[in-house]
């Protein structure tokens, strides 16, 4: 609770504006009633006719232009009130969201590996707002419903306590009802939410998987199972909106017996009159008004309780985001990388994901500028990891990664990156259009320079037939792409950001032979010329190899050039063979028809 | 999906209405009900001000004047208040049986919509979803069925109850005094004007609100999923500042929603302290005339006050109703398309087949709006005996996938015939057909639920002996039982924690248990890391035996020990024959494989 206050301190000015137009509009709302009152106690007066009913008229003209002029000053409060606690509600997520945004860009890939997309986006965008809407209830609401609940009480004991405590006698037991019940509503609620989830599924797994559905002739099934999922549903839907309605509705008519209890007690008072201790007519008819207006704020509370109970759980997973150190951290005397031609070095690197469970295990070796190093290795076997490391998108548990020299722990991260280049395997681009996506490094990036990647990457021919060329605006909203081609818009990508050192995963699976073949000469210029590591899965990657690591349950089992490994007749030669087996068959087979 | 692109407004349209309404005469006898009760419930809450008018002139003025006894004013008061409390426990009664019963016929209504949906998907054809985005659909038994059950759930009984609350009030008030009801009641077209216009405004500022929180949401979508570029292109700060201008522009468009929200209800308020003056005013003319008692008055300033809630309620009605149109044709529209691939009537149930697949001359387009200009396929012919493997090469876009889904008849030909067995595919009964052909897609597609679920997917009746049996047959089960809690593991859409090549496996599985007479593997060991390859290659050759097997795939190396092989281009089938054959004819088979040896 502390924390959530903490999150909105910076804006306590606004708030305390805000509070004090909501104040004064709320009084101009409690001098209504009292208004009324005062013109009818004039009534009597006036039907007496005589000189005391001529004053009584005047007294009721001018009533009526005072509550007009009062109810117009509540309209102007009102909505100034109103507009401000929005502004203030708005600049609060503003500035929450940026947070969250700029924490999460900065926060290490290993928490992107924990964590789901869908849950991340949901805390900028709804969890931000439970916090917000907790503001508003924790500060304006309860102000306003004090203030009214306290207001109203005090002028009810004023002018007669013995009507102030009947009129107010049902009050304790429609708090406690209203309470109790946005307490209980909300699991209900929550139970009507999840079960809505899995009729969600149902549904979107059967049209995603609709093919198999199809294919297996299981349509009756899948309606079985849906109307199975969808009665729940509804059962819980139903179950929670009876809950509600045999609670809050008979609070409200318990808080309804007030009218006829005022009506016997104040009658009674009226009659007395004032002088022996009753009350006037028009107090009366305040007291009418007046728990009208109470009625409202005590249904209020509810939503005040269900908005901070909804909203420590935000809170937590606010924190949770705001709170989390990037694990990889720039040092306080990280400058930027020395120039350098690209020399790498692992030394007895030991790396794991999660503690305890090393997936490299004392990596030891250094790599030329400018070689092309191929990894091999099974499923697993730590590939990945490895080449993560030379971007520090994670650290090193022991030992140390050096570009040219220096521990990339010594270096800015931006530096760092943006010296070494990745092309993953699966290709991520952005609703953006073409050009905007090939400089995404580099965004001052002239045509010619855009075009000119392009050109190295064998993708100017594709955006070329595009309809808006360049600027055709790709991704979800745009043109969609052939894996090819995202993959060619990739290498254009990393080939405009002139990196010291490339990364990169060469699977081109799902694309036919001759877009692999464009795919593979666009990687190969560009490698020309940088540090190059590869995770290969191809043989004719692997040959081209200035050096090949091999690499085993995170150990380094073998180093060297093809034909080295291959004739040591270890790992890489075993690998070869299972890997390569159809392959060297169909070179034979090829021969074989070469020669005939 | 993002509904940006969507309409949120329509006219309200008189034939929608008309269709909305066929959903609820099942349940017309609880909406008459639901309706009965309000109308009652609305009567009774019409006499509550008179009760008040009748302690006050009845009792305390005659008190007040000294024209009647003390004790016989407490027991007045008493009588009077006893029947306000008796009628409001004869409210509560009737508030809680319209709250169940509309309730009850809201969710009715809009389960019944969702079933209508989900059956419909059921029989839509597959060129459907090819063209439909998958949002696009859920969103119709989502977001749009939640516009319509507020207007199933409510509209009627609170219609009905507002009018009559709004009639009752002033009839009781012309009762009571013609010529300071008509004056109040000139305060009802202001209010009715002033909802009118708020409401337009408030939907439109609303809908830019939303607008911008979707974009902005999208923003970090994007950013979330292509954190690793962002980082690796070191794109931080750029970024920052464009979703700062995204957050700006939703900022403004609430603090605008606000701004014309926040002026809705003063507004509304300044109208009716306008009709409290007029009454307290003229009102106190009327009873210096003696013309008006002063429980009248007090009565007048409660049925004033009963204005607001109807004319509120109709405005919001409206809006809803403008809302469920733009939902309603949206769900109708779905509903609307007919399946272009339906059983024939009188369509033959498939006996069990031996597995012969003959093409007959088939071109086929998936443009059939078309002119026919650009056939996928073109002129196709091919015969398969019982038991043959045939696998489909050639490039990207050739029409391979096309091929093997015209067997299953997801799609119908538009020139000539696929013969199943002798039958022509579209004599017989989709069901018969499907139940006999198993597909295995390069994506393979698992639904929540263990592996064991998924495995009987295509027969729920299997053992889960017969599924060790089968899955050790094609030599999945080593894999699947080590998985961390074996064959139980629970999988998520698109197989969650599995690896691609346990989820194939998986599929494979499925498919063997199905025992399908026709087989089609369509790119299914593509995109598989070396050690898993193995492992699928024997479950490939596994699944092919005893059946009719069709096998589309780039990688060459899976196609060599097929029956048949079929070099597809271009829409036609270019060469034919055994492996061995088309690499000696030295054609187009042969550079390719060339070609994919040297990669």
């Amino acid at each position: 609770m502390t924390r959530l206050s903490a999150l909105i301190r910076p804006h306590w000015k606004r708030a305390v504006a805000v509070g004090v137009l909501l104040l004064a509009t709320l009084g101009l709302e409690m001098t209504g009633p009292v208004i009324i009152a005062k013109a009818t106690n004039n009534i009597e007066a006036m039907a007496t006719g005589s000189a005391a009913a001529r004053a009584a008229i005047n007294a009721v003209a001018f009533l009526g232009i005072l509550y007009l002029a009062v109810s117009g000053a509540r309209a102007g409060m009102m909505y100034f009130t109103g507009v401000e606690q929005e502004r203030l509600t708005q600049r609060v997520l503003w500035s929450l969201r940026r947070q969250l945004y700029q924490a999460m860009q900065r926060l290490s890939f290993s928490f992107f590996d924990r964590s789901q997309s869908g849950q991340l986006i949901s805390r900028v965008t709804s969890d931000v707002q439970r916090v917000a809407r907790f503001f508003n209830a924790a500060f304006f609401s309860s102000l306003e419903a004090f203030t009214i609940l306290g207001g109203i009480t005090v002028y009810m004991f004023y002018h007669s306590a013995l009507l102030a405590v009947v009129a107010l006698s049902t009050m304790p037991v429609t708090i406690a009802i209203v309470l109790k019940t946005a307490m209980k509503m909300r699991l209900l609620w929550r139970d009507a939410r999840d079960s809505y989830g899995e009729v969600t599924t149902v549904l979107q797994e059967n049209i995603a998987g609709i093919k198999v559905v199809r294919a297996f002739a299981k349509e009756k099934m899948e309606i079985g199972k849906f109307s199975g999922r969808a009665d729940d549903y509804v059962g819980k839907v139903l179950h929670a909106i009876y809950s509600w309605a045999t609670r809050v509705p008979v609070a409200t008519t318990v808080y309804g017996f007030n009218a006829p209890i005022i009506l016997i007690v104040g009658g009674y008072l009226v009659v007395k009159g004032p002088a022996q201790g009753g009350i006037e007519l028009g107090t009366l008819f305040a007291f009418v008004l007046y728990t009208n207006n109470m009625a409202w704020r005590v249904e209020m509370l509810g939503h005040i309780m269900g908005s901070i109970a909804t909203a420590s759980g935000a809170a937590d997973r606010i924190y949770e985001i705001l709170d989390a150190r990037p694990q990889v951290d720039e040092r306080p005397k990280a400058g930027p990388l020395p120039p350098g031609k690209g020399r790498v070095e692992f030394k007895h690197v030991t790396f794991a994901y999660v503690e305890g469970k090393p997936v490299l295990r004392d990596i030891n070796f250094s790599v030329q500028p400018g070689q092309f190093v191929a990894l091999v290795g099974h499923t697993g076997a730590g590939k990945t990891a490895l080449v993560s490391l030379v971007p520090r998108f994670y650290d090193v548990n022991e030992g140390a990664v050096a570009i040219d020299g220096v521990d990339v722990r010594d270096v800015k991260l931006d530096s760092l990156r943006r010296n070494v280049a990745l092309i993953f395997q699966e290709t991520f681009l952005f609703s953006a259009t073409v050009r905007e996506n090939i400089a995404y490094a580099r965004p001052d990036a002239s045509m010619d320079q855009i075009r000119e990647a392009a050109e190295a990457a064998q993708a100017a021919e594709f955006i070329d037939t595009l309809d808006d060329g360049y600027e055709t605006v790709i991704g979800e909203r745009g043109v969609t792409l052939s894996g090819g081609q995202r993959q060619r818009l990739a290498i254009a990508r990393a080939i405009l950001a002139d990196p010291r050192i490339l990364v990169m995963d060469d699977a081109t699976a799902s694309v036919d032979s001759s877009t692999e073949r464009l795919i593979q000469e666009g990687l190969f210029e560009l490698s020309r010329g940088r540090t190059t590591f590869v995770i290969a899965h191809r043989i004719h990657t692997v040959r081209r190899a200035d050096l090949i690591v091999v690499l085993e349950a995170g150990r380094i089992v073998e180093m060297g050039v093809h034909d080295e490994l291959l004739a040591a007749g270890g790992v890489y030669r075993n690998i070869y063979d299972v890997q390569l087996a159809e392959n060297r068959e169909q070179y034979d087979e090829l021969g074989r028809r070469r020669e005939i | 999906m993002s509904w940006e692109d969507e309409e949120r407004f329509k006219p309200i349209n008189r034939k929608l209405l008309r269709r909305l309404a066929v959903f609820i005469l099942p349940y017309k006898w609880r909406v008459v009900t639901a309706i009965a009760a309000w109308q009652a419930f609305t009567l009774v809450g019409l006499v509550q001000p008179d009760l008040m008018r009748r302690g006050v002139d009845n009792y305390i003025t005659p008190a007040l004047r000294n024209t009647l006894a003390r004790s016989a004013v407490v027991r007045g008061l008493f009588v009077i208040g006893g029947l306000m409390i008796a009628l409001a426990l004869v409210q509560l009664v009737l508030r809680l049986v319209r709250i169940w019963v509309e309730n009850y016929v809201g969710q009715g209504v809009t389960n019944d919509i969702r079933m209508a949906i989900f059956r419909h998907v059921q029989i839509l054809s597959m060129s459907y979803f090819d063209r439909t985005k998958q949002g696009w659909i859920i969103a119709r038994a989502d977001s749009d069925l939640d516009a319509l059950e507020e207007i199933y759930t409510w509209s009627l009984t609170s219609l009905s109850g507002s009018l009559l609350t709004l009639v009752g009030a002033v009839a009781m008030m012309l009762y009571y005094n013609m010529r300071l009801a008509a004056a109040v009641a000139l305060t009802l077209p202001p209010l009715f004007i002033i909802t009118y216009f708020f409401r337009k405004k408030v939907g439109e500022a609303y809908r830019e609100v939303r607008r911008t929180a979707s974009v902005m949401t999208a923003n970090i979508a994007e950013n979330i999923s292509g954190i690793r570029v962002v980082q690796s292109f070191v794109r931080q700060d750029k970024n920052l500042a464009r979703f700062d201008e995204l957050l700006a522009d939703n900022v403004a468009a609430n603090v605008y929603a606000a701004k014309v929200w926040q002026s809705y209800w003063p507004s509304i308020g300044f109208v009716g302290a306008v009709g409290t003056t007029v009454i307290i005013w003229y009102g106190a003319h009327m009873i210096r005339a003696g013309s008006l008692t002063a429980g009248e008055l007090i009565a007048f300033i409660g049925y004033l006050g009963m204005f607001f809630g109807p004319v509120n309620m109709m405005g919001r009605l409206y809006n809803t109703l403008l809302a469920s149109m733009a939902a309603a044709e949206r769900i109708f529209r779905l509903l609307d398309t007919l399946p272009e691939i339906i059983d024939r009537p009188g369509a033959l149930e498939l006996p069990r087949i031996a597995g012969s697949v003959v093409f007959d001359n088939v071109s086929f387009t998936y443009d059939t709006g078309g002119d026919g200009q650009h056939w996928v396929l073109e002129d196709v012919s091919f015969e398969v005996k019982p038991g043959q493997s045939v696998a489909l090469v050639g490039p990207t876009g050739a029409g391979k996938t096309t091929i093997v889904s015209l067997l299953p008849r997801f799609y119908d030909v538009q020139k000539g015939r696929i013969l199943v067995d002798g039958y022509d595919a579209r004599d017989v009964t989709l069901e018969s057909l499907h139940r006999q052909t198993g597909i295995v897609l390069q994506e393979s597609f698992l639904f929540s639920g263990t592996v064991m679920e998924n495995i009987k997917y295509g027969r729920p009746e299997a053992t889960d002996a017969e599924v060790h049996e089968a899955s050790k047959r094609i030599g999945s089960h080593d894999i699947l039982a080590a998985l961390p809690e074996g064959l139980n593991t629970q999988v998520g859409e698109r197989g969650g924690n599995l690896s691609q090549g346990q989820r194939q496996l998986v599929s494979f599985t499925r498919a063997i248990v199905a025992d399908p007479r026709i087989l089609i593997l369509d790119e299914a060991t593509a995109s598989i890391d070396t050690q898993t390859e193995v492992v699928l290659q024997y479950a490939v050759g596994k699944l092919m035996e005893r059946r009719t097997s069709f096998i589309v795939a780039h990688r060459l190396s899976t196609v060599r020990h097929c029956d048949v092989v079929l070099v597809v281009q271009d829409g036609r089938i270019t060469e034919r024959g055994t492996h061995a054959q088309l690499l000696a004819a030295g054609g187009a088979y042969a550079d390719m494989y060339a070609e994919f040896i040297k990669a």
